[in-house]
């Protein structure tokens, strides 16, 4: 019976002998106040159990002199990376070699680990007779100016893309300072119809004729319009509008007359060949 | 195809209009905010617009920090907002050596217990400025100095935890259920 007492106290020690704590701690020497100390731990975990985070030492100030920036745990196969990163504020006035304290982390088995503290020397930065007097304090810190630099970036692009698309919008509709582009016949075509007010049929019939000629590259004849339609196939949604335009001029020019239209469907004839000259429709 | 191109060009000066119009508007603020910081640098009151840079409040605080109106430029920090961590560390630092120069009055009439709080205070300061911006020498400097004006003490209740940050250990026997020993 004893014995068997005895074995039950040893049961629990095994667990604890399972749990590995590596460390990798800042350099021993050469520090100052303000300065961050990292220290890095891995620590195995138990088998099947987790890291219970609630465990972790809290980000706080730990003594007058140390605050324990952040903590953070990062869990793996088997295994948890603690990084701790400390902030020393002791103002020596001679090397003094500062103790870290350790903490404890809890498993959700129930089992615990010491996370190890670690020593280090933190160092004055003035000399020990150094007189504490005003003007020994370091001064303000200078005014600052608000950066232009990405903002005037911003607007020169912007404004060179503005400028660019403008003119190629313009170049492309044919607008001033391109409106004379020898490629776009009919648009002048309209504008010149649209100019010339109360101007009787013929005169516009005329103005719209040298626009075909223009476009087709000869004179275009009615008989021909099919084989324009082709090269142009954007014009063939009006092709029966322009069936019948021919078809009234061949009466106007060589025959008797008796068919005039109007010089509102010309001109709308016109306008409606530039929109889709220039794309628009 | 033409279709296409029309309306991409359209687009296009659709959007660089867009960018064209922010940008303007965005650098007009600069400068005015720029213009604002001048002044408060050439020793001048001034108006800060709402929704100017964070630098601006900086400018203000470093303003009134110089001239001993400590508590009017440590309620600007709101406005320091998310200003870049240098910033917070220089506005820091400013208020730390605005209340050195103060402490540093009451030394010289022999206030001596008005002093102490306000290098505390400095103190306090220094730190945040390095809490923000570890690598700002000026604050170590003068939280150096300051420290050694008025040392640190261990503070009530924090000396048991510097030997070990052990929690507390669980005490079975407090927890009703369980077997307490012997007989």
């Amino acid at each position: 019976m004893k014995v068997l007492t005895f074995l039950f106290l040893l049961l629990p020690l095994p667990a604890l002998a399972q749990i590995e704590v590596g460390v990798e701690n800042p350099r021993e020497y050469g520090w100052w106040l303000g300065d961050m100390l990292e220290q890095r731990l891995v620590v195995t975990l138990p088998e099947g159990a987790t890291l219970d985070t609630a465990s972790l030492p809290r980000p706080r100030s730990v003594t007058y002199w140390l605050d324990l920036v952040e903590v953070e745990a990062r869990e793996r196969e088997g295994e948890v990376e603690i990084t701790l990163i400390w902030q020393n504020f002791y103002s020596a006035l001679e090397p003094s070699r500062r103790e870290v304290p350790s903490s404890f982390i809890r498993f959700s088995d129930g089992t615990e680990a010491r996370l190890p503290g670690f020593t280090f020397v933190t160092s004055p930065i003035r000399p020990i007779l150094a007189p504490s007097t005003p003007d020994q304090l370091q001064p303000d810190p200078d005014y600052r100016l608000v950066s232009t630099r990405l903002n005037i970036l911003g607007f020169g692009l912007s404004a060179t893309g503005l400028m660019l698309s403008v003119g190629l919008l313009a170049f492309h509709q044919a607008w001033w300072p391109f409106h004379r582009r020898a490629a776009r016949p009919f648009t002048r075509a309209a504008r010149h119809i649209a100019s010339m007010r109360g101007a009787d049929a013929g005169a516009l019939r005329q103005v719209l004729h040298r626009a075909f000629d223009a476009a087709f590259g000869r004179v275009l004849i009615s008989a021909e319009l099919g084989r324009f339609l082709d090269d142009r196939p954007q014009f063939r949604s009006l092709e029966t509008r322009l069936a019948r335009f021919f078809e009234t001029s061949n009466d106007a020019f060589f025959g008797r007359g008796g068919s005039q239209d109007l010089p509102g469907e010309i001109a709308a004839l016109a306008r409606d060949l530039a929109a889709l000259e220039r794309g628009r429709r | 195809m033409r279709r296409v191109a029309f309306w991409l060009l359209v687009l296009c000066t659709a959007a660089a209009t867009a960018g064209t119009v922010w940008f303007a508007y965005a650098l007009r603020g600069d400068m005015v905010d720029n213009r604002t910081i001048r002044l408060f640098h050439a020793g001048n009151e001034a108006e800060m617009r709402d929704g100017a840079d964070p630098r601006v409040a900086y400018a203000r605080a470093l303003f009134l920090a110089w001239r001993d109106r400590v508590a009017e430029a440590e309620v600007l920090a709101p406005m320091l907002g998310d200003a870049p961590p240098d910033l917070w560390s220089g506005f820091h630092l400013a208020i730390g050596n605005a209340r050195m120069r103060a402490a540093f009055e009451f030394i010289e009439t022999s206030r001596l217990e008005e002093a102490v709080p306000e290098v505390e205070l400095a103190k306090r300061a220094y730190r945040d400025a390095l809490r923000a911006s570890p690598g700002n020498y000026d604050a170590k400097v003068n939280l150096d100095l300051a420290s050694r004006l008025v040392r640190d003490m261990p503070r009530e209740g924090q000396e048991g935890s510097e030997e070990t940050d052990r929690q507390p250990r669980r005490v079975w026997t407090d927890l009703p259920g369980l077997p307490r020993g012997e007989p």
